[in-house]
């Protein structure tokens, strides 16, 4: 019996070991236009779950920065840019809400996860450290061992 | 009436050409040449996105499209992309922009897709060529960047340094893509 728990153990172990993906690191702006003084993680988790709340964290992180470019700015906002917070209003972007509808995975799609840091200077400017983790489904990583890899940077 | 006929045949044709046309967007730059001397048109969308439509051809012979998945597949993307993306940024740049966004439903910038380098774009959008068990792009959505019948769309906005400077949108440079000074 214990011989059999071992293994089974062994193999979830092997599964998730087997778990392929890549990961993807992007800034907004070039890091080097950031001399840092502070770095806050602004979302860790499904990607799926952060295009939806991509507005909201925005609104909340990084509208009083920009360097007063977006400081005051009201529109009618599309849906779309709508997404991006109040303070993208006014950018010009003007895309309908067809554009939306996010990509409908199948059954089998992969998994995406994705972490989110804002880097900022002194002065407020900041840059998005974004970094995107897509794994095979089958096997598949859990939260908590995506979030490892992401912060890793692996 | 051959005459009628004809001109019925003519008039039947028109509106079904139009009719496309509406369908596609209304082509607002007929002839980008791009240096890998490809040429594509470039269509206008009433939602104000851009299109940069290609059948995926090498020499000039349209392949097959994209529908299976294997390292070949990953070869031609590359070339493909490569060369729609030089499109989409001298285009950029006729219009008087520095940056643009993709927004194609798998890759919309505008709602936090996170890459805006040609590497890394190429790396993510051949995952399924690469990897047997990866399904990342689910090729046959409505406005998909690879269409049921294999033709590959673009769909791109230029955009203005107050994007850029924002931090919060990643955005594509023009200057990645054009090394001539034209």
């Amino acid at each position: 019996m214990k011989q059999m728990i071992i293994a089974g153990a062994m193999l979830a172990l092997s599964c998730s070991a087997m778990a392929e993906y890549e990961t993807f690191v992007s800034y907004t702006k070039p890091l080097s236009s950031i001399k840092a003084v502070k770095k806050t993680v602004l979302f860790e988790g499904e990607y799926s779950d952060y295009t939806k709340q991509v507005g909201e964290i925005n609104k909340k992180y990084a509208m009083s920065a920009a360097g007063g470019a977006l400081a005051g700015v009201t529109s009618q906002v599309p849906t779309m840019v709508g997404n991006l917070g109040g303070a993208a209003a006014g950018l010009g972007i003007g895309v309908a809400a067809g554009l939306l509808e996010p990509a409908i995975w199948s059954a089998l799609a992969d998994q995406q996860f994705i972490r989110v840091e804002k880097i900022e200077d002194a002065k407020g400017n900041f840059t998005l450290k974004r970094t995107l983790l897509v794994c095979d489904k089958n096997p598949s990583l859990s939260l908590e061992q995506a979030k490892q890899i992401m912060e890793a940077g692996k | 009436m051959n005459r009628k006929i004809l001109l019925m045949a003519t008039i039947v044709g028109a509106s079904l050409i139009m009719g496309g046309c509406a369908a596609v967007g209304t082509i607002v730059e007929p002839d980008i040449q791009t240096s890998s001397k490809a040429h594509y048109s470039i269509a206008k969308h009433s939602e104000g996105y851009y299109t940069v439509v290609a059948r995926p051809a090498v020499n000039g012979r349209v392949l097959s499209g994209f529908s299976y998945q294997s390292p070949k597949a990953a070869k031609r993307k590359r070339m493909v992309f490569e060369s729609l993306f030089e499109a989409a940024a001298r285009f950029t740049k006729k219009q008087g922009y520095t940056h643009f966004v993709l927004v194609n439903p798998e890759f919309n910038n505008l709602t936090g897709f996170p890459i805006s380098d040609f590497e890394n774009f190429i790396r993510y959008a051949t995952l399924e060529d690469r990897h047997k068990n990866f399904d990342t792009i689910s090729p046959y959505q409505q406005n998909s960047l690879i269409s049921r019948h294999g033709d590959v769309q673009l769909m791109f906005m230029p955009v203005d340094k107050k994007v850029v400077d924002s931090g919060l949108v990643s955005t594509w440079k023009v200057s990645d893509f054009i090394k001539d000074n034209k």
